[in-house]
């Protein structure tokens, strides 16, 4: 296990120095002057020539990619992700306030969906071809196509314009005012939820009908289990091992789905800031942001694989 | 091969048994078990419909899509304008049928391009094994770890808008799972002995891969592919909806949608109704990723 477990720790620093470099060149090597990245494109019209190579020299560009990516990285480790051009604040201090939002939703939303794709999972599995499963599996079916930002407009029109339920917008800490805080993050948060809700559904249920097929299954029966244990210990434990290995997707997508969500319930999150930076050429936001959630991606992946290994002997020996 | 067990065994003659036909066939059976069931028959349908209706959008279409008609700007759904107009007046209904063009051709090109690039580089990957395998594979790992909406994000914001800058930053982001995919196949598929007695007799490497181990990938990637459409179109519509994908007056879904949310007090239906779309195209390709995955399932055999 604890071979298993450096091994993972090592691949998982290899894929996040992969994740580093590839965040690098995206900015480097694609077509522009890299000069964009720390200058305003109509601040730099008005540069003389010389002027603009003492600001080339001025931020590393003069020197190989390598060496310059040496330094970014030298930057990164010291919390540097340098200046945004447009609010013309350190990037770092940025993402810090804007992050927390972002992994309140987020930690909700991957927590609800878990709890409630897998049990709906389970239950349809439990009762196949009766109505609640295929009530159930025709919603996960539907749920898994609905664009979310597009559900979180009906969600506005129907619970915050027309109802008048719910605040249309905005994010209050929960800290600041507990009770309006969770009034406004219920719509984002189903928003966010939605689609791994019905994916994880869909995902447990066919991988619970496909262990309940087993051999072990039937002789569990013929040893004459108690029904409640056959589910339990011979039935769930077996059918979570495919699913346990997609929540790091989940993770991936939850975060890929603030950039809309955000954005539709005007939430100042590390998603919005990255979509308003795109839009003001402020490339090192993007950049950071990328670089963040990408690194907790990857942390989070690692963390269900140790634990994997742990549930599933059978890893542990690859 | 034997039909009797025993000292009087006779080895049975396969010139026969070569000759006799087999008995069912297998694409009868994958259609029947395909046609059997609604859910991908509804699919079906829906995709032979979105691609009737791309191809023949200038005809079904009211109205030309970027038409403006100011005075008669937001209306709601009425005879003349089935589906009402938006802000600019121009005709819902003609946008979204010409939008299955946008993501349709987004779609197709982006899976094309992904599929491409991932099935070469796992097919390599898993072929060579060794340092090429690890290299190929941890950068998909290092991919994977990117959120397919930031990493086009990213790709947009350098690239700038267009569509052919939407196809690459997407492209980008899709190659991970065919590459995967190929790599697991090919991994269990070269242990095999008719891909040791192909090389055996001298087949390159090249001619081996294509020949010998790329067409058994090929039921899942077509179901891949097929699920891989809907969620292309899907991030596409996203990507319009923040403004950072297909650049205006192109009728897009997604830019439908965000257009449509300005006004969504007003007039709802302007971005309910290409979300309607949207979900319609991707459920069609989910149902019919399904269907085939079922169908082309030899496990499923007399189960289904």
């Amino acid at each position: 296990m604890t071979s298993y477990i450096i091994r993972r720790i090592l691949m998982g620093v290899i894929i996040i120095f992969l994740v580093t470099v590839m965040v690098f060149l995206f900015i480097r090597l694609l077509p522009g002057d890299p000069l964009t990245i720390y200058l305003n494109k109509t601040d730099m019209q008005q540069l003389t020539e010389e002027q603009l190579f003492e600001l080339r020299v001025k931020f590393g560009l003069e020197k190989t990619l390598p060496a310059q990516y040496i330094d970014w990285l030298g930057g990164l480790f010291t919390g540097d992700f340098g200046r945004s051009i447009y609010y013309d604040i350190d990037v770092g201090l940025l993402v810090r306030e804007r992050l927390p939002v972002t992994l309140y939703l987020g930690a909700l939303a991957f927590i609800i969906s878990g709890v409630l794709g897998l049990s709906f999972g389970v239950i349809c599995a439990l009762r196949r071809g009766t109505w609640i499963d295929t009530l159930v599996t025709l919603l996960a079916n539907i749920g898994i196509t609905m664009p979310s930002f597009w559900v979180g407009i009906i969600l506005i029109y129907l619970l915050a314009v027309k109802a008048g339920w719910l605040p249309v917008s905005g994010f209050t800490s929960p800290f600041t005012d507990f009770w309006k805080s969770t009034r406004q993050i219920i719509m984002p948060v189903t928003c966010l939820a939605l689609f791994p809700i019905a994916s994880l559904t869909r995902l447990t249920r066919s991988s619970m009908l496909e262990v309940i097929q087993q051999d072990y299954i039937r002789t569990a029966w013929s040893k004459g289990l108690r029904e409640r244990l056959i589910i339990s210990r011979h039935t769930i434990k077996n059918a979570l091992i495919p699913v346990v290995t997609v929540i790091g997707l989940q993770v991936a997508f939850i975060f890929g789905g603030s950039v809309l969500i955000e954005t539709v319930f005007n939430i100042n999150g590390i998603g919005r800031l990255m979509t308003q930076a795109v839009q003001n050429q402020d490339y090192l936001i993007v950049q950071a942001g990328t670089l963040i959630i990408a690194i907790m991606v990857v942390l989070s992946n690692l963390t269900v694989d140790i634990s994997y290994g742990w549930l599933d002997p059978r890893i542990r020996y690859d | 091969m034997l039909e009797k067990t025993g000292r009087d065994a006779k080895p049975v003659d396969l010139a026969k048994w070569s000759e006799t036909a087999p008995r069912y066939s297998e694409t009868k059976r994958m259609i029947s078990v395909f046609a059997g069931r609604p859910l991908p028959v509804i699919g079906f349908v829906i995709i032979a419909l979105l691609i009737l209706v791309a191809i023949f959008a200038p005809f079904l279409a009211p109205y030309p899509p970027n038409q403006m008609d100011i005075i008669n700007k937001l209306q709601p759904p009425n005879t003349t304008h089935l589906l009402g107009t938006d802000s600019l007046g121009r005709d819902t209904l003609s946008r979204i049928i010409y939008g299955s063009r946008t993501s349709l051709i987004i779609g197709i090109s982006v899976i094309a391009i992904s599929s491409a690039v991932g099935i070469a580089l796992g097919l390599f990957a898993a072929y060579f094994g060794g340092v090429i395998y690890h290299v190929i594979m941890r950068f998909m790992d290092a991919l994977m770890a990117f959120p397919m909406l930031l990493l086009a994000l990213l790709v947009a914001s350098l690239l700038g808008a267009g569509m052919k800058n939407i196809i690459i930053a997407l492209g980008i982001g899709m190659i991970a799972a065919p590459c995967r995919l190929m790599c697991g196949v090919v991994l269990s598929v070269k242990q095999n002995d008719y891909v040791m007695s192909a090389r055996a007799m001298g087949m390159s490497n090249l001619r081996l891969m294509l020949q010998e181990i790329l067409p058994n990938a090929f039921p899942p990637l077509l179901v891949m592919i097929t699920i891989g459409l809907g969620a292309v179109i899907l991030a596409e519509a996203g990507l319009s909806f923040l403004g950072i994908g297909i650049t205006p007056p192109t009728a897009t879904w997604g830019g439908m949608v965000n257009d449509g949310y300005k006004f969504v007090m007003t007039s709802p239906v302007l971005a309910i109704s290409p979300g309607i779309a949207i979900m319609l195209v991707v459920f069609g390709f989910n149902m019919l990723g399904d269907g085939l995955r079922d169908a082309l399932d030899p496990k499923l055999r007399g189960v289904i």
